[in-house]
């Protein structure tokens, strides 16, 4: 059973310590640079990941991640556009099935746009406090209710991920077999899911009633306790990746 | 035709969005994520559910709050199953709305119109989504449908039949089921935990389960 | 002027028929301790529900009457404005925290974050909440972390950070240990001693009684009696409307309602019910010597040989544990964490051992199906709410013994449906109804499966008394003809209705016995993290031997009090 992929990791680093904001632009940005850089440039982005991660201490953890996420997007890849029909040269055939060098090598290109994409993301996500970027969010002018949203969401899903367990262990208990036919494999998935959808609902209305208590309609500005700050590094960092991006869009274009 | 089209979109979204709206939203999402869970535990092909929540919300509060829905659940999964999913983030947008104004226009009255909600998302979900997984991801998903993207590439399709295709033999499925399954769970949640803004749901019949 | 007064209040949910709470008339004055009981449904809830707003702003239904909070009407105040004036502390740990947070202080914060208070000044009260409920070592962990009993102080807290002066508890303790429990009631008490004004909704009379200085009764939306737990528990008229604590029964037993009636007769703790024995003359101080276990024949029920279960993070569940088990009710007592669920679980297949082999009869539970051993072994969860799902309490009965290829199920149901009190809910939705009758709903469910094997995970949680009497008596007879297991923390209804009790403690069993001779080794029961028996305690006292209820002392007591 698995809590996904990635969660956030606290450390000491110079990347941590980043605005939240800060990095949700150096993602951006990373995704675009991705997507328009040429070969080199991305791979030297993808280089300065790697580099990223060692500083920020969370190598080991990015990269086991990185690995899960991109080997089927990567194999896809390759075969895919492999297979697809191109009057250029043949890489290898198996019987009928034939694999073109020009897929092949338009395939890799694209892993390594998603390579550097993934591993962006993934690094975003190591190194951000869901609440600190909520709450930078929430400075920007987010409503404070859609911040609440995606903050509780994440935090949920392990939760509701060991409550699936254990109703699938209590309705196993009273027979419910989700081998069998396709008829009774989503008799088992209403059997699974009805109870957990309830169960959010019961749940729902006591929250509700607890927020409610505690202030959550209330209109009016809200504080936070996990206070964030902007530094000079902060800026430099916004100043240069927004620089650089637009360096390669205006190189691509001309 | 019952007033939900009709009435303002500003009394619509006062409407949909209470407290218990913005409870709700996260759990449903989580409820998203976790389908595919339940999923693997009963090992149906082709089956994602990940657009289940969104319908269920959309189902028991409405469009506006299914399209905040799809956009967290897109995020949320980028941030925990893999961060290409980002790039969805219109799809479920627009499932949640399609099936928000289908659920208050009852569509969900029986089970031949449910599957016309399926197919509706499923439509939405080929045509918006295979030009992300084209141009963005050079033609796969990395699951289980690259088998069949694979099947269409090596009988002769380019790139853009193999992934339409493949969307084509897929998202019905997922989808139809999802708009089923959802129907058949809310139907089952009793008065006294139901939203006052739930749309109506094999209303006069009384469906046994299927 | 009362703080808080009620005034010919009468409430009806929009989507019920009957009204739930009709014509009440109290008040409470500051820096009450009032406890509330009485049967599911008699509208305790309800009433509580009205001093933070929940009613009439939340549930929509018609209220008459008039409730003041201070003077004030507390329907023409919103809830949030109330937050500060009432704090309520619902029953599940979990369900009442925002999802949002971190931290706990990071929870905590939260009623102050929407109020805008500054980081600065938010310290303060946040420790301060924090050390009231005793968890300031806490501050910085994950509440995802944290146990029941952790989660529900820390939901205590949460709602103490806004500086009310009413604080409602709503049946806190019925997900919790008895650690857990004792600890929200110290709490409580706590905070009535400093001043502020508590009420206090549960069925556990024995820990409430001795702190509460009143106790309201509740039953069917009336208030039935209001004075102090004394009198109202000396007093037969609530007999069927709450539990008993074993200390109260026992001197009820010995002596007259008229004598009990005074002020500070009626004994409340272990203490003062033994001095009140002590009036009485030991009339026999043994038993006869212990009974000792049947001699049992034939193929045992279930099998233990050396089973041992570790799980995926290396937590070793159980060690080595050996047994055999046959018809009768056995219970399985021991701390959270000392292996009871696994072994539960381990019984109908859900696990399989890592080492040695569990029989079922003849069959190994490693060889089997979980859906093929629930032919034999029907296991009811703690919670209720996992299994629950069809339209109907009689459709969800039927669901079990359908999967299992029952056929003639009609009768099954039926039979069930009588033997756990459910007939006139057949044919309502299991969530329209009180968490008490869904635990039975769930139990009928698992019964319906005739299975010869049956485990029963925590049955009188949340029971109120009839919900109690009514799960007794269906373990008693189910008990006559197959192997009933109890999972369960209630040490009353474990020496009650248990043949045999099992103690585990980090994985071993280290006591198997009757409850005569179990629940007589204060040591064992000290390394089981488990109290024994209110009955057992006071024998000790006494030197009485081999005894364990409360029937059994009355007949080693002379039948009235010296007169010296």
């Amino acid at each position: 059973m698995s809590y996904g992929l990635i969660r956030y990791q606290h450390r000491k680093s110079a990347l941590h310590r980043l605005h939240p904001l800060t990095k949700l632009l150096l993602v951006g940005c990373f995704i675009v640079a991705a997507y328009i850089a040429p070969l080199t440039i991305r791979l030297g982005l993808f280089t300065l990941l790697v580099c990223a991660s060692f500083v920020a201490k969370v190598f080991s953890t990015v990269a086991r991640a990185a690995v899960i996420a991109l080997l089927p997007l990567g194999i896809g890849l390759v075969v895919i556009r492999g297979l697809i029909f191109n009057a250029g040269g043949i890489l290898f055939q198996i019987g009928p099935i034939v694999i073109f060098e020009s897929g092949v090598r338009s395939g890799l290109q694209f892993f390594s746009i998603l390579s550097v994409f993934v591993g962006a993301g993934l690094l975003f996500i190591t190194v951000t406090h869901p609440r600190r970027l909520a709450t930078a969010l929430y400075e920007v002018g987010i409503p404070y209710k859609l911040s609440y949203v995606f903050v509780t969401a994440l935090q949920l899903v392990p939760t509701l991920q060991e409550r699936a367990v254990q109703i699938r262990d209590a309705q196993r208990s009273r027979g419910l077999d989700t081998s069998g036919s396709i008829r009774g494999r989503i008799r088992g998935l209403v059997a699974l899911l009805t109870p957990l959808t309830i169960g959010a609902l019961i749940t729902t209305q006591t929250r509700s009633l607890a927020l409610e208590a505690r202030g959550f309609s209330i209109s009016g500005p809200r504080s936070s306790i996990h206070g964030v700050t902007a530094s000079r590094a902060d800026w430099a960092t916004r100043g240069l990746a927004v620089g650089g991006v637009t360096g390669m869009i205006l190189w691509s274009v001309l | 035709m019952s007033t939900g089209v009709t009435e303002s979109l500003i009394t619509r979204i006062q409407k949909e969005f209470t407290t218990q709206t913005w409870v709700l939203l996260p759990i449903g999402i989580a409820i998203s994520l976790v389908a595919a869970y339940a999923v693997n535990a009963v090992r149906v092909p082709f089956l994602y559910l990940d657009a289940l929540g969104v319908i269920i919300i959309a189902i028991l509060i409405g469009p506006w709050a299914a399209a905040v829905a799809g956009l967290f659940v897109n995020i949320a999964q980028g941030f925990i199953v893999n961060p290409t999913f980002w790039f969805y983030t219109p799809l479920q947008i627009l499932f949640g709305l399609a099936a928000g104004y289908m659920a208050i226009t009852g569509w969900f009255r029986n089970i031949q119109k449910i599957v016309v909600v399926g197919l509706v998302i499923a439509v939405i979900s080929i045509v918006a989504g295979a030009p992300i997984t084209v141009l963005a991801f050079g033609g796969v998903t990395g699951t289980g449908s690259d088998a069949v993207t694979g099947f269409f590439a090596a009988t002769g399709a380019n790139v853009w039949e193999a992934v339409i295709g493949q969307t084509i033999v897929v998202e019905p499925i997922d989808k139809i089921t999802s708009a089923v399954l959802a129907a058949l769970i809310v139907k089952r949640v009793p008065a006294r935990y139901r939203p006052s803004t739930a749309a109506p749901v094999f209303s006069g019949e009384d469906k046994s389960d299927e | 002027m009362s703080q808080i007064q009620y005034e010919d209040v009468s409430f009806t949910y929009d989507t019920a028929h009957d009204p739930a709470i009709q014509d009440l008339t109290l008040s409470i004055e500051s820096a009450e301790f009032v406890g509330v009981s009485g049967p599911e449904g008699a509208g305790k809830t309800t009433f509580a529900q009205m001093l933070p707003g929940f009613i009439p702003h939340f549930y929509d239904g018609t209220l008459r009457g008039e409730i003041r909070i201070n003077e004030v009407t507390s329907t023409t105040a919103d809830i949030a404005t109330l937050g500060t004036e009432v704090g309520y502390v619902f029953e599940h740990p979990t369900q009442q925290l925002s999802g949002a947070a971190m931290t706990v202080e990071g929870e905590i914060a939260f009623g102050l974050e929407q109020r805008a208070v500054t980081p600065s000044d938010m310290e303060t009260a946040i420790n301060d909440a924090l050390s009231a409920v005793n968890i300031s070592h806490l501050q910085k962990r994950d509440p995802a972390t944290l146990s029941g009993g952790q989660l529900q102080r820390v939901a205590i807290a949460s709602v103490l950070v806004l500086e009310p002066n009413i604080v409602v508890f709503d049946q806190p303790t019925g997900q919790l240990d008895p650690d857990g429990s004792e600890a929200v009631f110290d709490i409580a008490q706590r905070l009535a001693a400093g001043g502020l004004t508590v009420i206090f909704i549960t069925q556990d009379m024995h820990r409430l009684a001795p702190r509460a200085s009143r106790l309201v009764v509740f039953d069917h939306g009336h208030c039935v009696m209001d004075d102090t737990p004394r009198r109202v528990l000396a007093s037969e008229a609530v007999d069927e409307l709450v539990t008993i604590p074993p200390t109260a029964q026992l001197a009820r037993n010995l002596q007259s309602q008229e004598s009990l009636s005074g002020e500070t007769t009626l004994p409340l703790t272990t203490a003062e019910a033994t001095q009140f024995c002590q009036e009485h003359d030991v009339i026999s101080s043994s038993n006869g010597g212990e009974q000792s276990m049947n001699q049992e024949t034939g193929t045992p029920r279930v099998s233990f040989d050396s089973v041992s279960y570790r799980y995926d993070n290396d937590i070793q569940a159980l060690s080595d544990v050996s047994t055999r088990l046959y018809d009768g009710c056995v219970m399985l007592i021991g701390e959270n964490g000392s292996g009871k669920t696994t072994f539960a679980k381990l019984l109908n297949g859900l696990l399989t051992p890592t080492e040695g082999r569990i029989k079922i009869g003849e069959t190994l539970t490693e060889s089997t199906s979980v859906a093929e051993l629930a032919e034999t072994v029907g296991l009811v969860f703690q919670d209720p709410d996992e299994q629950l799902f069809q339209s109907s309490v009689g459709q969800e009965i039927r669901f079990g013994p359908e999967n299992i290829g029952h056929t003639a199920v009609d009768a099954q149901v039926d039979t069930v449906i009588n033997l756990l009190d459910l007939e006139e809910v057949r044919d309502m939705n299991s969530y329209e109804l009180g968490r008490g009758t869904r635990k039975r709903v769930a139990m009928a469910s698992v019964i319906a499966m005739d299975t010869s094997i049956l485990v029963f995970d925590e049955p009188t949680g949340e029971q109120d008394r009839r919900g109690r009497d009514t799960i007794g008596s269906v373990i008693d007879t189910l008990s006559e003809d197959r192997l009933v297991i109890c999972i369960t923390h209630d040490m009353e209804f474990a020496q009650q209705h248990g043949d045999r009790i099992i103690a585990l403690a980090d994985g071993e069993i280290i006591a198997d016995g009757t409850p005569t001779k179990v629940f007589n080794k204060p040591r064992v029961m000290d390394k089981a993290g488990v109290q024994r028996p209110v009955a057992a305690q006071i024998a000790e006292e006494l030197q009485i031997e081999h005894v364990t209820s409360v029937g059994e002392i009355e007949r080693h007591l002379s039948a009235s009090p010296r007169t010296d």
